[in-house]
């Protein structure tokens, strides 16, 4: 891969509208911790934080991932940028055209990849060496990547300061002297100006004050279209991923329990999880909910999953097969683009499309 | 003071000596709390909504104090006591403090002491306040864990803290806070570091002990959905200012002020849908220590004139109750345009 | 808001805190003034520290010998002066390269956990229970009395507190965010842990260095007093006490050890006040 350097970087406004063409491709990827006991370190048990989860990104989408803690949707993001790697299971990354594993790639592919899949974490205040200024901290991954000698990486650095509206001068400035929102925005300038395809963005502005938030989710958004960006979008917050995807997929004890565009799931839940938890959110509209589902009992822990569906201990609507058998994600309609993991979803009886 | 008016707080001050500096974290908030129905106190960080909380329960660090302004409580028989004329540690305040005013706190991971029963913990509450054996407070207690929806009460009443999941440490707290039934619960940030479906658990549990017990609660949280749901009344501060009062239908039907509609845009709402965009409030809250000559929200502010730059904005009472402080509602003299 | 460029760095308001602390600028200039006077020993007396003039034997302070002289015949203020730049750079050189010992497998016993971190953890247990005098007692025996020889002992016997603290500063930031952000990017083991974890490692190192230094000093002092430091004739702070050990010149003439303990006592105690004062520059920064 050649280098990009300064110029190429400001002319290269990609424009990408949302195609089908898949970008990522997860399959069956598992993060299986050892539970160890004894003198000895037997291992008795084993921490399922991520259980077989396998769905597609298209290019230019947003794809929200939402759940409660435990689900393991932030192992999952971590697994996608390989900050952990998982125990099994595939990541297909399609990158100049070509698919390639992630997990299996040499270690210059492998670095060479890393440009291309960025991630932006949940608190702007731990994300950022407090000893180094923006400049040196931004410096370091353009330069081992081959953007261009210092003035062309000072240029880069200036201009994705701008883009998310903060002077380029606060490139000189140490961490300690920004706020929460703006350290934020440093991070995503940050994580941009490798020019990667493929962000992750885990629970971005949940530390963010309300105000804070909407001008990040915002800007997030200009981004997007302005840069041609694909995010996998990480948050517990269900309206704010709602607002900011186009598919949402919802996690439970780590499962992929319903996918599907973020209307279908809103308007037509199929999971009975999914349900309680749009029930569950409230709405800054006096009067607006009714009805609200309440599930009785905890949040499980994922080192003792149930067996068979593993929300079945608290779904209001468990039948029989529930507590043996666990269901599979599938699409209720042959060749549909809406899966749920529910036995009532998807009846055994009826053949259903992957 | 009216019948039904159980807290009063009249122009509350509080400020923080932080080395060199004074920092004014609340500046002259004034409220009522009436009997059996549920105030919010809305805001972002910093707008000094914890503080009000601490400062009417008297429980501010040793470098905070209450400069001016009063906090009144009457209890059920009647009388009214001064809260703010008391000492922190006298005991008068002793007295109320868990009796009649209680407090339940954000992070129930860090409020229960790890090396204590639950049960002791509550116990020990109980039997500050009232003469009452061991063996009885054990049993209240267990008929109080069971009301809140926690299994198996008797087994946990001997249990640790860590041997609960977060939702059932905070229905503990719940539990400490309202075993001696008090007149007023104020809950700060309750469920903020909770799970949704938990969050929802805990908020229906205490709209059903308001309805059960008529406790008058103070819910102080930054989360506008949990206000509209749970709330009667609204108090939006800013900057250590409310700077609007009113019911949940005055504030969100026709809110006043440009921060409180700024607020509202900004949340995002379930099924709002992906093409619509979220309204945002330009630059950031200024530091607590910073001195404004005018409005604090002026900087920020679309809609302000000179005037919000040089002259604190009046409060201002709508015939309904609805109150804003805000020039562009300082009768006659609005020269901004709405 | 703010309109001009403004470059504020951590070093500038870390210096700042530094001497708004009275007793840290105490301890700063005592330290000061001691390495100055080391420096220019030169200029400032005219002896030669090593000069025997048995002519002038124990002669009590006068305007020719400002502090008299030892039982040699030594120039004391000479002695003491050059003895300064010995004892002051064997304790700052014993604790520079025990700190960077010390910080090299703090760095990467923290970063890497697991077998290295054992091994490392194992062999500094070793270490520590190794006493440090029968080690010198052994060096000594073979390679002699030198300089050299004592730094070399006082490194490797003295890594081991220094490892301890970055060890564990280092697996509490391993875990940090900006620590993944730069995995993410591709940045290799070997610079996340000089060039980003490292310098978040400073504040307790450069305490560590301050106070360690002085250690080191009353070490040599100790080990001179002895007789198992560096030879007699070279002066030293411990080596001039050393010379002063009879009863006779310890009651008659108290300026020959008086002179050496105040030298050895006002370096340390600024060395401790100055130390003192970075620890809670960099406490409350991090």
């Amino acid at each position: 891969m050649g280098t990009a350097c300064g110029a190429g970087f400001m002319l290269g406004v990609k424009t990408m509208q949302q195609s089908n063409q898949v970008i990522l491709d997860i399959r069956n990827i598992k993060k299986y911790y050892p539970v160890m006991e004894g003198v000895f370190k037997k291992v008795t048990g084993h921490v399922k934080a991520v259980d077989d989860v396998s769905f597609q990104v298209h290019r230019g989408e947003t794809l929200g991932i939402v759940g409660e803690s435990g689900c393991g949707k932030t192992t999952l993001g971590k697994c996608i940028v390989r900050l952990h790697k998982p125990t099994d299971g595939k990541i297909l990354y399609t990158l100049d055209g070509q698919e390639r594993d992630l997990l299996t790639l040499d270690k210059e592919e492998s670095f060479r990849t890393r440009r291309s899949i960025q991630i932006v974490f949940q608190d702007p205040y731990a994300a950022l060496n407090p000893m180094k200024n923006i400049l040196s901290i931004f410096d370091e991954p353009l330069r081992i990547h081959g953007f261009g000698d210092k003035a062309q990486r000072k240029e880069i650095i200036a201009e994705m300061l701008r883009r998310v509206n903060l002077q380029p001068d606060y490139m000189y400035r140490f961490p300690h002297e920004f706020s929460g929102g703006q350290r934020q925005r440093i991070c995503i300038a940050k994580a941009l100006s490798l020019q990667p395809e493929l962000l992750v963005c885990d629970e971005p502005v949940s530390a963010l004050d309300v105000s804070i938030q909407a001008q990040i989710l915002n800007l997030m958004k200009e981004l997007q279209t302005a840069m041609g960006l694909t995010y996998v979008f990480i948050a517990h917050d269900l309206s704010v991923v709602q607002y900011m995807s186009d598919r949402i997929a919802v996690m439970y004890l780590g499962k992929v329990v319903e996918l599907g565009r973020s209307d279908d799931v809103y308007n037509h839940c199929l999971h009975p999880y999914t349900e309680a938890l749009l029930s569950a959110v409230p709405i800054p509209i006096p009067n607006a909910r009714k009805n609200r589902i309440l599930l009785t009992g905890d949040v499980p822990s994922p080192v003792n999953p149930p067996a068979g569906c593993p929300f079945h201990p608290r779904c209001p609507k468990c039948m029989d097969i529930c507590k043996r058998e666990a269901p599979q994600l599938k699409s209720p309609i042959a060749g549909g683009d809406h899966f749920a993991a529910c036995h009532l979803a998807n009846p055994i009886s009826k053949p259903c499309d992957e | 003071m009216q019948q039904d008016i159980v807290l009063q707080v009249e122009n509350l001050k509080t400020q923080f000596k932080v080395g060199r500096k004074l920092v004014r974290a609340v500046n002259g908030v004034s409220f009522q709390l009436r009997k059996g129905t549920t105030l919010g106190i809305v805001g972002e960080s910093g707008c000094g909504k914890s503080v009000t909380a601490h400062s009417i329960m008297q429980l501010l660090p040793k470098n905070g104090f209450i400069a001016e302004g009063t906090v009144r409580y009457t209890g059920p028989d009647g009388q009214e006591r001064v809260l703010s004329g008391y000492k922190r540690s006298s005991k008068q305040m002793r007295a109320v403090r868990g009796k009649d005013i209680a407090m339940i706190f954000q992070d129930p991971m860090s409020s229960l002491d790890p090396v204590y029963s639950i049960g002791s913990q509550i116990a020990e509450n109980l039997r500050q306040h009232e003469k009452i054996s061991e063996k009885e407070a054990r049993t209240r207690i267990i008929k109080m864990l069971s009301d809140l929806d926690i299994p198996i009460p008797e087994k946990r009443y001997d249990e640790y803290p860590y041997q609960f999941s977060g939702g059932m440490k905070q229905r503990v707290m719940i539990a400490m806070a309202m075993i001696c039934n008090p007149n007023i619960l104020i809950a700060d940030e309750p469920t903020t570091a909770l799970d949704v479906t938990i969050q929802a658990q805990i908020l229906a549990l205490m709209k059903r002990l308001q309805e059960e017990y008529g406790t008058s609660i103070i819910l102080i949280t930054h989360n506008m959905g949990i206000v509209a749901e749970s709330c009667d009344d609204v108090a939006v501060m800013y900057m250590g200012h409310i700077v609007e009062y009113g019911s949940i239908d005055q504030i969100f039907s026709s809110p006043m002020h440009p921060y409180t509609q700024g607020l509202l845009k900004a949340v995002p709402v379930l099924g709002i849908g992906k093409d619509n965009k979220l309204g945002s409030i330009r630059g950031s809250t200024p530091d607590a220590s910073e001195v404004f000559a005018g409005c604090e929200f002026e900087p920020r502010c679309d809609h302000c004139c000179e005037k919000c730059r040089t002259a604190p904005p009046p409060d201002r009472e709508l015939p309904d109750g609805h109150r804003v402080r805000c020039w562009l509602y300082a009768g006659g003299e609005d020269d901004a345009a709405k | 808001m703010r309109q001009k460029t403004h470059r504020s760095s951590l070093a500038r308001r870390n210096l700042q805190k530094l001497f708004s602390n009275r007793l840290a600028i105490l301890g700063g200039v005592i330290v000061l003034a001691l390495v100055l006077l080391s420096i220019f020993a030169p200029l400032l007396t005219p002896y030669d520290p090593a000069f025997i003039d048995p002519t002038q034997r124990l002669q009590p302070p006068s305007a020719e010998h400002l502090l008299g002289t030892d039982n040699a015949g030594r120039d004391l203020w000479a002695r003491i002066l050059y003895g300064g730049r010995l004892s002051i750079t064997i304790g700052l050189v014993s604790s520079l390269s025990a700190a960077a010992l010390g910080v090299i497998a703090g760095c990467i016993s923290g970063y890497f956990g697991g077998k290295v971190d054992a091994v490392l953890l194992y062999i500094s247990e070793i270490f520590s229970t190794f006493p440090q005098t029968i080690l010198i007692l052994i060096i000594v025996g073979f390679a002699g009395r030198s300089t050299l020889n004592m730094v070399l002992i006082f490194s490797i016997t003295g890594w081991m507190g220094t490892h301890r603290i970055v060890r564990s500063r280092i697996i509490s930031l391993r875990e940090e965010a900006f620590v993944e952000s730069c995995v993410a990017c591709g940045i290799g083991s070997s610079s996340i842990m000089f060039r980003h974890l490292l310098p978040n490692t400073v504040g307790p190192v450069v305490v560590s260095i301050t106070l360690s230094t002085a250690g080191y000093v009353l070490s040599e002092s100790g080990l001179s007093f002895i007789g198992l430091g560096v030879p007699p004739e070279v002066p030293t702070w411990g080596n001039i006490i050393n010379a002063a050990k009879s009863l006779d010149i310890m009651q008659n003439h108290p300026a020959l050890w008086l002179a050496p303990g105040v030298a050895i006592a006002l370096f340390v105690l600024g060395v401790n006040f100055l130390g003192d004062g970075l620890r809670d520059v960099f406490d409350t920064t991090q």
